[in-house]
C-alpha cells in the first residue's frame, strides 16, 4: 500500500519492519529513536489544553482515577445481575455489560441457531424484561453501562433506556456507552447483520436520537482493539480506528447534525498491550490526532469536540493457556500502559481468559489489578508522568505521524466504506495477521511460557474455571415463552408495523417505534425480523 | 487435497481459520473458505457439492460440542460420512469428548500451523 503524496511513498509500518533481534523497533515496527541519549523533544502543550497530548484535564487522575469497568456477563439476567453486584461491592465504578452471540446477532434465545450459543459468553437479552432483571437493584441514576453491542445496538440501547424510564430515571441523566461500531465488525469481528449502508444508518439513528434524548450518554465507541486481535499491529489498528471516526462523522454531517452537537459524546476504544511505551505513547498521539480531526477538519469550535475520550481494553490475544498465573503480570503492564496513557476507563482481560469466561476469583483479580495500579503505585499523583520523556515524545510523535498518514490513505482510496466494501482493510489486517503469526511460531515476538521458556511437561489449569449453566440456558427459553404469552400480541404487531414503515423511510430515525415497540414486548428477533426484511443481510468479503 | 474452511456457527473470531487456510494453499492444498455464521446444513452441502476431502471447523465461543454433533450429523444425512472433519478452537478441555463423536482430530487454540499443515500433508500422502 504506497502512500502518495508523502515526500517519499511509503507503505504503513508493519510488524515486518521489526528487524532481528527486535531490539531497535516497537511492537508496530516504528524505529526508536536513535543514540539512547537522544535530544528531548520541545514538550507538548500542558495538560488540558490543545492539543491535549499530556491528557484532556489539567490535573489528570489527582481527584479520580480512570473508571474500573471489567466486563462481565453470562447466562441469564439474575446470573449476570449478581456478577455486577458482585463488582460493585468490590469496588468497580462502572458497569461493562457482555451480552451473548444470539443478542448480538438478533436471534431470540429459542431460535434453532442459537441453541448452544444462549448466554454463554455473556447475557441472554430477549426481551426488556430481561434488560430490568439484569439491572435489578441498580440504581441507573447513579451508575453509567457500557453495552458492547453493535448490529444491534438500536435494540439494547431501546431496551435500556425503557429500563431507566421505568426506574423513574429521567433520561438527561442516563449516562453510558454503546459501543455501537458497526465499521469494525466487518473487518474485524463479524457480529455485523444488514448491508453496510443500512448498518451505517442504524448507527447514526442511534446517534442521532442520543444527541436529543440523552444527553449523558455516549451513543458510539469507535474501535481499535479488535483490528488488532484481527492481526493489524497497534498503530494500524489505530489509524483504522480514526478511518472509520471520519466515516461515521461524515455520514452524520450529511444528515444535517452539527460537529459540535454529536462529536463531545463520541468515545473510542483502543487498547495498551505489551509494549508499554509504545502503548503509552499512543494514548498519546491519539489525543492529539482526534484533536486535529475535530479542530482542522471539521471546524470544531467547542473544545469538547476535540477530547479524545477513550477506554482501553487490555491485550486479550496475549493471555496464555500456559502458566495462567503469568498472565497477571501482563494484565499489570496492559494497566500500567494504559493509565501512563491517560485512558478514562479501563477493563483488563483475566488471566484464565484463554480457558473461558472469567471465574468470579479471575474477575475479581481483574479488578484488583486496575485498583493496585491505581492506588498503590503512584501513577495518578502526576497527570501525564511520561511527559517530557525523550523516548516517549519521540514515539507520540512519530505514531501521530503514521496514523495521520493511514487516515490521509484511506482518504485517498476512497474512504473507509470503499475499503470494507472493497475488502481491502480485510486483506491488509490479513496480511499483517500471517505476519505475527509466524512470529510467534518461532518465538520472534516472545511469550514467556508459551513460546520461550516452555515447560510443556507443567500442565497447569487455572482452579474453579467458569462452568456454562446448561440449566440457566432452559430457564431461559421458558421465561421467553411466558414472556410471549403474558404480552399483547396486538399491540407488538402494530408497534412492529410501526418501525418497519420507519425502517422503510431513510428520513425518520427508527429510534422512537423501536423504543416503543421493546417498551410493549418485542423481542430482539422479532426487530431483526423487522429490520432485516426492510435491510436484508451481507456478506462481508473476507479478504481471502 | 480440497479442504473446506468453516467458522460454524455464531462466533466471528476468524483470524486463526483465515490464517490456515492461506497457509494451507501455500501448501499446496485447495482450499474452500465458507466465512462467517455457517450453517451446519450449508456446510455439508458445499462439502458434497465442492466433494472435498476433509471438512475444518472453526469455533472459539465454547459451543463446539453441540455444533460439532450438529455438523456430523448433516454429514450423515447429506450422505457425508465418510468425509474427515476436524475442528479447532478453544477446544482443549473436550477433546476426548470430540473424538468420541467421531472427530479425525482436534486442533486446539495455541496449535502451531506447521503442526496442522503436517496433519493434512500426512492425510494427502
Amino acid at each position: 500500500m504506497e502512500i502518495a503524496g508523502a515526500s517519499e511513498p511509503r507503505r504503513w509500518r508493519s510488524r515486518a519492519d521489526v528487524t532481528p533481534p527486535g531490539r531497535d523497533h516497537t511492537d508496530s515496527g516504528l524505529p526508536l529513536p536513535p543514540g539512547f541519549d537522544g535530544p528531548t523533544e520541545p514538550r507538548p502543550a500542558p495538560p488540558g489544553t490543545f492539543p491535549f497530548t499530556r491528557g484532556l484535564r489539567p490535573d489528570g487522575y489527582r481527584e479520580r482515577p480512570w473508571t474500573f469497568r471489567q466486563y462481565a456477563g453470562h447466562g441469564d439476567a439474575r446470573s449476570t445481575n449478581d456478577r455486577l453486584k458482585m463488582l460493585v461491592a468490590s469496588g468497580q465504578t462502572g458497569l461493562s455489560v457482555a451480552l451473548d452471540l444470539p443478542t448480538q446477532m438478533g436471534l431470540d434465545s429459542d431460535h434453532e441457531m442459537a441453541g448452544p450459543e444462549v448466554g454463554r459468553i455473556g447475557a441472554a437479552v430477549d426481551h426488556v424484561g430481561d434488560m430490568e432483571e439484569i439491572f435489578a437493584g441498580i440504581d441507573l441514576s447513579q451508575i453509567s453501562t457500557s453495552f458492547t453491542i453493535n448490529a444491534t445496538a438500536p435494540i439494547i440501547l431501546a431496551m435500556y433506556v425503557v429500563t431507566a424510564d421505568r426506574q423513574g430515571v429521567r433520561r438527561a441523566e442516563v449516562r453510558g456507552t454503546v459501543q455501537n461500531d458497526i465499521l469494525k465488525e466487518f473487518v474485524a469481528r463479524g457480529a455485523y447483520l444488514y448491508p453496510p449502508r443500512a448498518s451505517m444508518r442504524l448507527a447514526c439513528d442511534v446517534v442521532g436520537f442520543c444527541t436529543e434524548e440523552l444527553p449523558g450518554f455516549n451513543p458510539m465507541s469507535i474501535c481499535a482493539a479488535h483490528m488488532r486481535s484481527a492481526g493489524a499491529t497497534p498503530v494500524q489498528s489505530d489509524g483504522l480506528m480514526f478511518a472509520h471516526a471520519v466515516a461515521y462523522c461524515d455520514a452524520l454531517l450529511e444528515r444535517g447534525l452539527s460537529f459540535d452537537d454529536f462529536a463531545p459524546r463520541l468515545s473510542f476504544l483502543t487498547s495498551a498491550y505489551r509494549d508499554l511505551f509504545e502503548s503509552a505513547a499512543r494514548f498519546r498521539a491519539c489525543r492529539q490526532v482526534w484533536a486535529r480531526i475535530a479542530r482542522d477538519r471539521y471546524g470544531a469550535t467547542s473544545e469538547r469536540s476535540m477530547h479524545f475520550r477513550v477506554h482501553s481494553g487490555g491485550d486479550v490475544d496475549g493471555m496464555t493457556a500456559e502458566e495462567p498465573l503469568n498472565n497477571i503480570a501482563r494484565m499489570t503492564i496492559n494497566a500500567l500502559g494504559a493509565a501512563l496513557g491517560g485512558c478514562q476507563s479501563m477493563q483488563l482481560p483475566c488471566y484464565d481468559e484463554a480457558y473461558e469466561i472469567p471465574s468470579d476469583e479471575a474477575i475479581l483479580n481483574g479488578l484488583r489489578v486496575q485498583q493496585i495500579v491505581a492506588l498503590e503505585s503512584g501513577v495518578c499523583r502526576t497527570p501525564d508522568p511520561l511527559g517530557g520523556s525523550y523516548l516517549v515524545e519521540h514515539l507520540t510523535t512519530a505514531i501521530a505521524a503514521e496514523i495521520e498518514a493511514i487516515v490521509a490513505d484511506v482518504d485517498r482510496q476512497g474512504g473507509a466504506l470503499r475499503w470494507i466494501e472493497e475488502g481491502r482493510t480485510q486483506e491488509l489486517i490479513l496480511r499483517e495477521a500471517r505476519i505475527w503469526e509466524e512470529r510467534l511460531a518461532d518465538g520472534r515476538e516472545p511469550r514467556v511460557g508459551s513460546n520461550v521458556e516452555r515447560r510443556p511437561e507443567l500442565t497447569m489449569r487455572p482452579a474453579g474455571l467458569h462452568r456454562d449453566d446448561p440449566s440457566a440456558r432452559e430457564a431461559q427459553q421458558r421465561r421467553l415463552r411466558a414472556h410471549r404469552d403474558r404480552r399483547s400480541g396486538v399491540d407488538v404487531a402494530d408497534a412492529l408495523t410501526e418501525l418497519h414503515r420507519s425502517a422503510a423511510d431513510e428520513s425518520t430515525n427508527v429510534m422512537p417505534p423501536l423504543i416503543r415497540a421493546v417498551e410493549v414486548g418485542a423481542t430482539v428477533g422479532e426487530v431483526h425480523e423487522v429490520l432485516s426484511q426492510q435491510f436484508g443481510s451481507f456478506d462481508a468479503p473476507t479478504g481471502i | 487435497m480440497r479442504v473446506l474452511l468453516a467458522k460454524v456457527g455464531l462466533d466471528g473470531h476468524d483470524r486463526g481459520i483465515k490464517v490456515l487456510a492461506l497457509t494451507l494453499r501455500d501448501a499446496g492444498h485447495e482450499v474452500i473458505y465458507t466465512g462467517l455464521h455457517g450453517r451446519p446444513d450449508h456446510i455439508a452441502q458445499i462439502a458434497v457439492d465442492e466433494d472435498v476431502d476433509v471438512v475444518g471447523l472453526s469455533v472459539l465461543s465454547g459451543a463446539h460440542l453441540a455444533l460439532t454433533t450438529e455438523v456430523l450429523g448433516a454429514m450423515r444425512a447429506a450422505g457425508a460420512a465418510d468425509v474427515p472433519v476436524v475442528v479447532g478452537g478453544t477446544v482443549g478441555s473436550d477433546a476426548e469428548a470430540l473424538r468420541a463423536l467421531g472427530v479425525a482430530e482436534v486442533f486446539p487454540t495455541g496449535t502451531a500451523y506447521a503442526d496442522i499443515v503436517r496433519w493434512f500433508g500426512d492425510r494427502r500422502g
